[in-house]
């Protein structure tokens, strides 16, 4: 895949995702600023205030100069003309099926696609994250209102995504790529992933955690460089 | 009555029983119809909107009122309620950088969980709601007066019988409830990891959101039992516009300036008389990004938005007491946006450009100065200054 400069990360706290964020911001052009999209998050107007004032803080306490933060609410008739000369677009947190689903609604999954295969940085965080696999049924739990699509955007060669991970859902994990059969990567709060292409980098304060199809676990080290090996269909050392 | 009650709900807790039997009693009695906000509501409303709000009458008596800060204050107080001083719009340790709704003045019951008071209170609030930035048209702003009556722990009674002062309040207006379209939802909001559910009257006017009155309960607390409220809120603003065709922003001038750029200055206004100061970080950022925005928007008419700010700083301290006064708070806004306008310029001529490093923080006058001793050509500069000013 070329052009995708994407990161996820495992939904921790400010200090949890400080070594990625701190990359993500490094990499893209502050000067066009960041659009943030909220709305994973089931909160009312003094809710989507609070998630304003959140990434600002979070963004602006590890950048050195002024990064503008625009927030949109409702992607209804966005265009690609709104979207095109951002910096880069965070998605965040909240109800993984709520997100993917008004995404797919508004049309601003398909928007966001061109983003990201323009070369347009990305960053999910944790129900962010997880749109960005194969299917979102790695949270199944969360499709509290029989939300209709699973699908995620797939940008992860056919991987689905999980964020929180422990090793106390490893079973539940299994269970999904029995049901699923996808294969998945696990992200603990702590860190997360930057996808260059089709190379993988791990950024954080612990490792992430690669399940293929036998549900055999192999551990993706901190700094250290994977790529998707397309003949062997897997995640490989670099 | 169009609207559904769903069993279940109705069995779970007592007092929202109470709440639904207040409801059916409530709407029956004041004449009103009511429907459930569903999927369709806001597009019906939106075609409502289209079609008779610009066909809407002029009250002026209606208007007059809404002028006055004291014909709410002197109506509410008459009904006993007690009256309670506007906020800062500068929170601190709070849910919110910056009050966003009259409701906040509960946030030492909800959060500190401080002894409930039986009073019920009205305030008229500046508010804040930096969310809508980059929505700004005629009924959107990102800060506006937020009218609201408040109680902690309300009877359904209790509600009720604000939601009919509001009525009658609206009637004295000429808002007539029977023009009224009410919608009714239930929500279940998360106020800084309090998660609660509320149930919510929402009011429109032919086709205009006005306000809503909302009874929330199962307010989770630590060293007492749940809590509820009744917050019932109006935009002055939106009010005043629907009795109007005066321009919602309220500035007649014509000086080119557009929704965004009057809404930039009066935003900044209530910024800058709070006593923020601009900065990258914590409250300091939103004046940064409102003075940032207008440099887009309405760049270096000094003169011009000098006008309008100080149109709304007038404004403001018609409804509230300010900490920062007239004269500094406009120095300060000016100096912000002479800043911004600097860096404007300067990232275009850093295009062509090797040596325009210059430190932005100066006058606009000093830096078109310091240009001189740099390879920017003096006509080239012109013309770039041209089309900044000709672009907006």
């Amino acid at each position: 895949m070329k052009n995708i400069n994407l990161y996820i990360s495992g939904g921790g706290g400010a200090q949890d995702s400080l070594l990625l964020d701190k990359h993500f911001l490094n990499k893209i052009d502050k000067k066009k600023g960041v659009l943030y999209i909220p709305i994973a998050m089931e909160v009312d107007k003094i809710g989507f205030e609070s998630c304003y004032d959140w990434i600002i803080e979070t963004l602006s306490n590890i950048s050195e100069g002024f990064i503008d933060v625009t927030m949109w609410t409702d992607l209804y008739s966005k265009t690609w003309d709104d979207i095109k000369d951002f910096g880069a677009i965070y998605i965040g947190g909240g109800n993984t099926f709520k997100l993917l689903n008004y995404l797919l609604k508004t049309g601003f999954a398909q928007l966001l696609k061109k983003f990201i295969t323009n070369g347009g940085v990305v960053y999910g965080g944790s129900a962010g994250a997880i749109i960005m696999g194969r299917s979102i049924n790695t949270v199944i739990e969360e499709n509290d209102k029989n939300y209709t699509e699973s699908r995620g955007l797939d940008l992860f060669f056919g991987h689905s995504i999980i964020c929180h991970y422990n090793n106390e859902i490893d079973n539940k994990i299994i269970n999904y790529i029995q049901t699923d059969n996808n294969k998945v990567i696990a992200l603990p709060e702590k860190t997360g992933l930057h996808l260059v292409n089709s190379e993988i980098l791990v950024i954080g304060y612990e490792p992430a955690y690669y399940f293929n199809l036998k549900g055999e676990i192999k551990i993706l080290r901190v700094n250290i460089k994977y790529y998707y090996d397309e003949e062997k269909k897997e995640i490989c050392n670099l | 009555m169009k609207f559904s009650l769903e069993n279940n709900f109705k069995k779970q807790h007592k007092n929202l029983d109470n709440y639904n039997d207040s409801l059916l009693e409530f709407i029956k009695k004041e004449g009103l119809s009511a429907e459930n906000y569903d999927n369709d509501t806001e597009r019906i409303m939106d075609e409502k909107f289209k079609l008779l709000f610009d066909k809407r009458n002029d009250y002026e008596e209606g208007f007059v009122k809404l002028e006055n800060p004291n014909y709410f204050k002197n109506f509410f107080k008459e009904k006993k309620y007690n009256i309670i001083k506007p906020q800062s719009i500068i929170k601190k340790n709070s849910t919110t950088l910056f009050t966003s709704a009259g409701v906040q003045i509960l946030d030492d019951y909800i959060f500190d969980e401080k002894e409930i008071t039986k009073d019920k209170m009205y305030v008229a609030q500046p508010v804040i709601r930096t969310q809508f930035i980059d929505s700004i048209k005629d009924g959107v702003s990102t800060s506006f007066i937020n009218i609201s009556t408040e109680k902690m722990n309300p009877t359904t009674e209790d509600h009720f019988s604000s939601i009919k002062d509001w009525l009658n309040i609206l009637d004295s207006l000429g808002i007539n409830r029977n023009n009224l379209d009410i919608f009714i939802k239930k929500g279940e909001p998360n106020w800084g990891g309090k998660v609660f559910k509320n149930n919510i009257f929402m009011f429109f006017y032919k086709g205009l959101e006005i306000g809503d009155a909302i009874y929330a309960y199962d307010i989770p607390q630590s060293t007492r039992e749940s809590t509820s409220f009744s917050d019932i809120g109006f935009g002055l603003e939106r009010l005043r516009w629907s009795l109007s065709h005066k321009n919602y922003f309220d500035y007649n001038e014509d000086n080119g300036a557009s929704l965004k750029t009057l809404d930039y200055c009066k935003t900044l206004a209530l910024l800058s008389g709070s006593g923020v100061r601009p900065s990258n970080k914590s409250h300091g950022y939103r004046f940064r990004q409102f003075s940032k925005r207008l440099q887009q928007e309405f760049p270096g008419r000094i003169d011009s938005t000098k006008k309008i700010i100080n149109h709304y700083y007038n404004f403001w301290t018609k409804w509230t007491s300010l900490d920062n006064g007239q004269e500094d708070s406009l120095q300060l806004i000016e100096k912000e946006n002479e800043r911004n306008f600097n860096r404007l310029l300067l990232d275009v001529l850093s295009e062509s450009y090797s040596d325009v490093g210059i430190d932005i923080n100066m006058s606009t006058v000093q830096l078109l100065e310091s240009l001189k001793g740099t390879s920017v050509k003096e006509e080239h500069l012109n013309k770039i200054l041209t089309e900044i000013y000709e672009k907006h």
